[in-house]
């Protein structure tokens, strides 16, 4: 079998993503690109006789090295074997796109372009002749309509045709253009692509002797067309691109008629905008908390109720010692299975939010907000993640790759843990049902200040660390799309996938040690024995002072990193060691138990689309039947006002565990442990000061 | 005059573009905005401009605005 290496390349938005996740199915691989966090997607095929490895680069626009984006990719055209280019244009606007597609030429390799889109460039009378594009570059053309996977198929039987012919692009510049680069060529000594020759032509390379040569060159050049070298390949490259439009465009007289200057009427207002932007946010909040929780309540159900005592049953059966049977329940399905219900939240949230990006509507955001984080020295860019920072923030700071400003990604990813998530939440909504009248109000404020606390931060960050100007405000706004069901499921699924792989790893060891801490030494009848107790202990004197006084409260801050909602359990499984359900292993009944939890599972489909069907969000609405006896237990031993504070300290404190892991993958492990601490001292603070204005208030 | 001149919805002719160096320039250079074209301002939103070129939607800042005359 042959090996085909493809790069795949083309503007942002002209769905490049679409067709690699046709091509490529579920074997689409998801990484970063050494050094920079700029996502990395590829994808190795099989077909026919080849094995066609598939690499996404950056969407681009040109191929100066203007930011990380640029960068990754020319260095990859340059440096790695390359054998096929496969290059995407959004046909609507050929000529824009094929400014990149002139530069691709340049590498003198096969290629094949994808002309995309084609049914929105036809329905607006745009046709191309593509033999004739064939014709006069000597590559393979492609059309598709990615969206609907019309076309798509062809394009693996054209990047083997290219391969298999070795067709060398034919690109043509102005004949003193020509002439420089066939004396450059001499000059080194070597056949080298139009590519490289001109990289020479513009900028010295340090080997002396040729550049010496080439300047002269390049004076002659300069001194002719009457302008800089880079002025004049760039009018070269926009003239290329326009000629070769005007060979192949046959262009029809336009329709006026267009969807998404109709939408952008309202959705770009700037203030109905702000208003639909809001209806928009409540909906996707709406849809992902309120259809995931049946879900996320039959999956814990089916965690503890089937697989725990299936596991019990198991262990029982062939003698087991105790502690092996409290590892499994305790440690992975108490652990993991507790992070892992989490499953159907992430996985709706990266739906939605796929479906918010590839529609086109993100960067709208972007424009809108940027209006009111000017005036905090923000850049419009940054609502984006701390939006999503709400849902989980995770994903949130891995969204910060598409902020191109290093200093603005950095500033926004030290905002987002103090974005509410659901495991917040779930905490807020059970503490503050207990003791206060208004629960409602009082998870509000702590949503706001959280807020506060993010914008303080950045606030600060941008007068210290981070003086200087403002970021500039430069990006395309795309044409509205209805995404395709497919690549949103395919989208949703790598992350999903990431979510569930980080639980199995890094999400379990931790587990482990939390479940060991809470377990040991070997022998202890009562949790209060533990070293957990014991850490609990000694960390009582360093939050006396913002009223938690309970070894019990503080010790399950610990298992709190792993995620915040643990506190409740760890709460529930040192107040009351008995609280535990006791399922007698010899009652279980697999097959009934197995038919409980099948109609369980349709129910809960059932209620999370009902679900759908209420005004308002059902999960800020406090369930107050669960934990009853851990709920007596917590008024026995909180105050309001320590309750308060301890529901502050969630808030502020403890990025949880998989949110520290992401932010070491994006800002190194430094800058995240030290945010880590930077987040406890503010937590600490707020809750301290808080504390003692309302003991002095009541 | 500059697009921060231009009425909205009123079409115009890009000259040039003033500063060479700005990489943020480059880069809508490289989306389109270039010498020759005509662009459109459909709307002021904050300190952003909208504005189309030949079916591409873009929005810049005032401060990238400035720089590239229109006529």
């Amino acid at each position: 079998m042959k090996e085909i290496t493809v790069a795949l390349i083309g503007n942002p938005n002209v769905g490049k993503t679409t067709i690699l996740n046709i091509l490529a199915g579920t074997d689409l691989k998801v990484g970063n690109w050494p050094g920079v966090t700029v996502e990395k997607k590829e994808a190795t095929i099989k077909y026919k006789d080849y094995i066609i490895h598939i690499v996404d680069l950056p969407g681009i626009y040109t191929l100066e090295p203007l930011s990380d984006a640029e960068e990754v990719a020319i260095n990859f055209l340059e440096n790695e074997n390359i054998d096929v280019i496969l290059d995407v244009i959004d046909t609507q606007n050929f000529e824009k796109n094929f400014f990149l597609t002139t530069q691709l030429l340049e590498f003198e390799k096969p290629t094949v372009i994808v002309l995309n889109i084609y049914d929105e460039a036809e329905r607006k009378g745009i046709h191309i002749d593509i033999p004739y594009l064939e014709e006069i570059l000597n590559v393979k053309v492609v059309k598709t309509v990615a969206r609907k996977g019309e076309g798509v198929d062809k394009i693996l039987d054209a990047i083997i045709e290219a391969y298999e012919k070795k067709l060398k692009p034919t690109i043509k510049y102005e004949q003193k253009i020509e002439e420089a680069i066939e004396k450059i060529k001499n000059i080194v000594g070597r056949d080298i692509s139009k590519h490289e020759a001109i990289k020479y032509l513009l900028k010295e390379t340090g080997n002396e002797e040729i550049d010496k040569k080439v300047k002269e060159i390049r004076k002659n050049l300069e001194k002719f067309f009457g302008e800089k070298i880079d002025e004049i390949i760039k009018d070269e490259r926009f003239g290329f691109a326009h000629g070769v439009s005007k060979e192949v465009i046959k262009k029809e007289k336009e329709q006026k008629y267009d969807i998404t200057e109709i939408l952008d009427t309202f959705l770009l207002h700037p203030y109905l905008g702000l208003a639909l932007y809001f209806v928009i946010m409540f909906l996707m909040f709406k849809i992902a908390f309120d259809f995931s929780a049946p879900l996320m309540d039959w999956l814990d159900g089916f965690l503890t109720g089937f697989i725990s005592p299936l596991i019990m049953k198991f262990l029982a059966s062939v003698n087991a010692p105790q502690i092996v049977v409290n590892f499994f329940t305790e440690a992975v399905i108490g652990g993991v299975g507790f992070v892992l219900t989490f499953v159907p939240l992430i996985a709706v949230l990266f739906f939605l939010i796929t479906f918010l990006e590839m529609s086109g509507y993100l960067p709208r955001i972007a424009v809108l907000m940027d209006r009111f984080m000017e005036k905090l020295g923000l850049h419009g860019s940054m609502v984006i993640p701390l939006m999503l920072g709400f849902g989980c923030n995770v994903p949130a700071i891995m969204a910060t790759r598409v902020i191109e400003d290093k200093r603005d990604k950095f500033i926004v990813t030290m905002m987002i843990p103090f974005m509410t998530c659901p495991a917040r939440l779930i905490v807020f909504a059970f503490f503050a049902s207990i003791f206060f009248d208004n629960p409602v109000l009082v998870i509000m404020a702590l949503y706001l200040l959280g807020i506060v606390v993010g914008l303080i931060t950045a606030f600060f960050l941008r007068k210290s660390v981070f003086k200087g100007k403002l970021t500039h405000f430069a990006l395309e706004l795309p044409p509205y799309r209805i995404p395709t069901l497919r690549a949103l499921l395919s989208v949703s699924w790598i992350h999903t996938k990431g979510f569930i792989y980080r639980a199995g790893t890094v999400i379990f060891a931790i587990s482990i040690v939390v479940w060991g801490l809470l377990n040991l030494p070997p022998g202890i009848k009562n949790t209060s024995e533990s070293y957990a107790a014991k850490i609990g202990q000694s960390l009582v004197p360093i939050f006396e002072p913002i009223g938690i006084d309970d070894w019990r409260a503080t010790a399950a801050l610990i298992p709190a990193f792993l995620a915040r909602e643990i506190a409740l359990s760890a709460l529930g499984t040192m107040y009351y060691a008995e609280m535990k359900e006791e399922i007698n292993p010899e009652e279980f009944n697999w097959k009934e138990e197995i038919k409980t939890q099948a109609i369980g599972a349709l129910a809960a489909v059932k209620d999370a689309f009902l679900s759908m069907l209420t005004p308002k969000i059902k999960a800020f609405e406090v369930a107050k039947d669960e934990f009853e006896t851990l709920r007596d237990a917590i008024k026995s031993h909180f105050t309001p006002l320590s309750a308060l504070s301890y529901m502050i300290l969630l808030l502020i404190y403890t990025s949880c565990v998989a949110t520290v892991a992401v932010m070491m993958q994006e800002i190194g492990k430094k800058y995240a442990l030290l945010f880590l601490g930077y987040s406890f001292i503010a937590a600490w603070f707020l809750a301290f000061i808080i504390f003692n204005i309302g003991k002095l208030i009541t | 005059m500059t697009i921060l001149d231009v009425p909205e919805d009123k079409e115009v002719v890009i000259k040039e573009i003033k500063s060479k160096d700005n990489p943020f320039l480059k880069k809508i250079e490289a989306m389109g905005l270039k010498k020759g074209e005509k662009l459109k301002v459909i709307s002021k939103v904050g300190r952003n401009y909208v504005v189309l070129i030949e079916g591409r939607k873009m929005v810049i800042d005032e401060e990238l605005a400035k720089e590239i005359e229109v006529e």
